[in-house]
């Protein structure tokens, strides 16, 4: 599903948070958002959500917009984890991921789907823990299975994570991210934001780079990461290292 | 049968039996050759108490269980919404200031307290609902509640002391005026138990977040509403026919979540069997302790599950979730 956004604007409490920002996430394409702290970067995917309305523009999932869905259409078409999800009462690690069930049809809110997401992020062994007693990590990871299983089973959805990886250990972090790059190329709409420019450089098809509530550069991700924008932006030198096999690597170190 | 299911039979099994016994006493052989005058207090006295408490007991664990749900917050007490506190204030204030003479005497005091009770959950509700956030509502009911508290202590300081007792009646809790007329008010709460149980889905979600159940398809406003009004009518229903309980609504939910799980779909009817258990058990000791005299209810409850609760605080390790 292809998510455009145009011309948007949103203030709040004096404050600008999104400055007249258009773009376009396509099908099949892994956009990732980077940027410094207070950037605009979770406002943004508030906004393309549709849980936030902005003061101007206009947000359109394959060509119909967002504002124009009901909460149920949307559920069904998109998986959306904000940033830091907090749950505090001790459902089970089951109970958690059949929650991604709720906006489906009963038909398909199954057990064996609920096993499927289990296992393919590796929670079998604390299926039946508590959530209340995981590791951070774990948690998100419980989390971002619970919303990839409202979109197991759709070829065209989107998927908009807010620093899916910033607890998890690097093994986790390949895993997670493998996975949503498996959704993306069976043709779902990929959306992240990340800190970790590596990973970035790895899974990104498409880099967005945001400053003070607008998009400074938008393009594929080797360029955008060695631009000289990006180092002004981020205060960092970056340089390009590729091994023999060609696996290349973003190096990143303080100005000067 | 799942363990879940194991120990709700058991609940089930143990209200019977709380419901027996506090009928019959506690003669071991039931009593089959009942005098007209004990057959009359059997089914005019004892029996719409024991409905009472099992209706009003349920429909109370179950409020608080909603409300914790929606608060996603398990301090959160049923009465935080106001409902009980402004039922009460008004009866005190029904009695105290004489209305029940004047224009407002047609009324009665039970609709009094309970249009008392709405208006003020409505209050809560318009302050808290100028913000987007859930935590306004909650806050605003903690403020209005300390105001309805407080004018219960002053009417009941500057009242006669005939009325005291009927101000106590509000504050504390008794089932004292139980009758089938009130049992028939009560069956009310099932009605409103099973509307909140058809959306034990999205008191799942809505737990984990109003962002991430509005992500699921939930309608975070709405559901907002139907919770309060269905939670504020059965606190209100139960307050006019046996005036405040305390203790129930926060207690049992917890109890449940700890010993059974926190989804709502067995929560609820978890919380419902199991607030009806506590509630039998609770007057029934209220009745025995001092006979021939009697503890409020609510005096009973609170002195009972406060120390409970804070045996269950010190005993699990992470089962307390705040």
């Amino acid at each position: 599903m292809k998510i455009e956004g145009e011309h948007l604007s949103l203030q709040s409490g004096g404050k600008t948070l999104l400055d007249d920002v258009s773009f376009c996430a396509e099908p099949s394409q892994l956009t990732v958002i980077v940027g410094p702290n207070g950037a605009g970067k979770s406002t943004l995917l508030d906004v393309i959500s549709g849980y936030r309305t902005p003061d101007s523009g206009m947000v359109r999932w394959n060509g119909t917009p967002v504002q124009e869905m009901s909460l149920a259409e949307r559920a069904v078409r998109a998986a959306i984890l904000p940033q830091n999800s907090v749950l505090n009462f001790p459902f089970t690690v089951r109970e958690v991921i059949g929650m991604g069930c709720i906006p489906l049809s009963p038909a398909s809110d199954t057990p064996q789907l609920i096993d499927a997401v289990i296992q393919e992020l590796g929670l079998r062994e604390m299926a039946d823990q508590q959530f209340t007693t995981l590791s951070g990590g774990e948690q998100q990871r419980v989390q971002t299975g619970r919303v990839l299983t409202q979109i197991w089973n759709r070829q065209d959805a989107i998927l908009m994570l807010d620093e899916p990886v910033a607890a998890l250990d690097i093994a986790f972090q390949y895993q997670v991210l493998g996975l949503v790059r498996r959704f993306v190329t069976r043709g779902c709409t990929g959306l992240l934001i990340l800190h970790d420019m590596n990973l970035v450089l790895r899974y990104a098809d498409q880099v967005i780079l945001m400053a003070e509530g607008s998009i400074q550069s938008h393009g594929p991700a080797a360029e955008v990461l060695t631009s000289a924008l990006f180092q002004d932006i981020m205060s960092v030198s970056s340089t390009l290292l590729q091994t023999a096999q060609g696996q290349q690597y973003l190096v990143l170190s303080p100005p000067g | 049968m799942s363990e879940r299911n194991v120990r709700l039979v058991l609940l089930v099994g143990l209200l019977v039996m709380a419901c027996l016994v506090s009928l019959f006493g506690t003669d071991p052989g039931l009593p089959l050759d009942l005098s007209a005058v004990e057959l009359k207090i059997l089914t005019e006295i004892r029996l719409p108490r024991v409905c009472l408490n099992v209706l009003i007991g349920g429909g109370t664990a179950v409020a608080g269980a909603a409300i914790q749900g929606l608060f996603r917050n398990a301090l959160a007490d049923p009465a935080l919404i106001g409902v009980s506190g402004g039922a009460a204030l008004f009866a005190a204030a029904f009695q105290v200031l004489g209305l029940s003479s004047g224009p407002l005497a047609l009324m009665g005091i039970a609709t009094f307290a309970f249009a008392g009770g709405l208006l003020t959950t409505l209050l809560v509700l318009v302050v808290g609902l100028r913000t987007r956030s859930i935590s306004a509502i909650l806050l605003a009911g903690i403020a209005v509640n300390a105001v309805a508290a407080s004018g219960v202590s002053l009417l009941s300081y500057v009242s006669a002391d005939t009325q005291l007792r009927s101000v106590a009646f509000w504050a504390l809790g008794s089932f004292n005026s139980a009758s089938w007329s009130g049992v028939l008010l009560a069956l009310v709460i099932p009605v409103l138990v099973l509307l909140l149980y058809s959306r034990y889905r999205l008191l799942n979600a809505i737990t984990l977040g109003e962002k991430e159940a509005a992500y699921l398809g939930v309608d975070v406003h709405r559901l907002r509403w139907w919770v309060i009004i269905c939670a504020a009518l059965m606190i209100g229903i139960s307050v006019v026919l046996a005036g405040i309980i305390a203790f129930v609504g926060l207690l049992v939910p917890h109890l449940v979540r700890m010993t059974i799980g926190s989804d709502h779909r067995v929560l609820l009817p978890a919380s419902a069997i199991l607030g009806g258990l506590l509630l039998v058990i609770a007057d029934f000791l209220g009745r025995l302790v001092i006979y021939p005299a009697e503890l409020p209810v609510g005096i009973v409850t609170s002195l009972l599950g406060a120390p409970f609760f804070l045996y269950l605080i010190v005993r699990s390790r992470q089962g307390i979730v705040l």
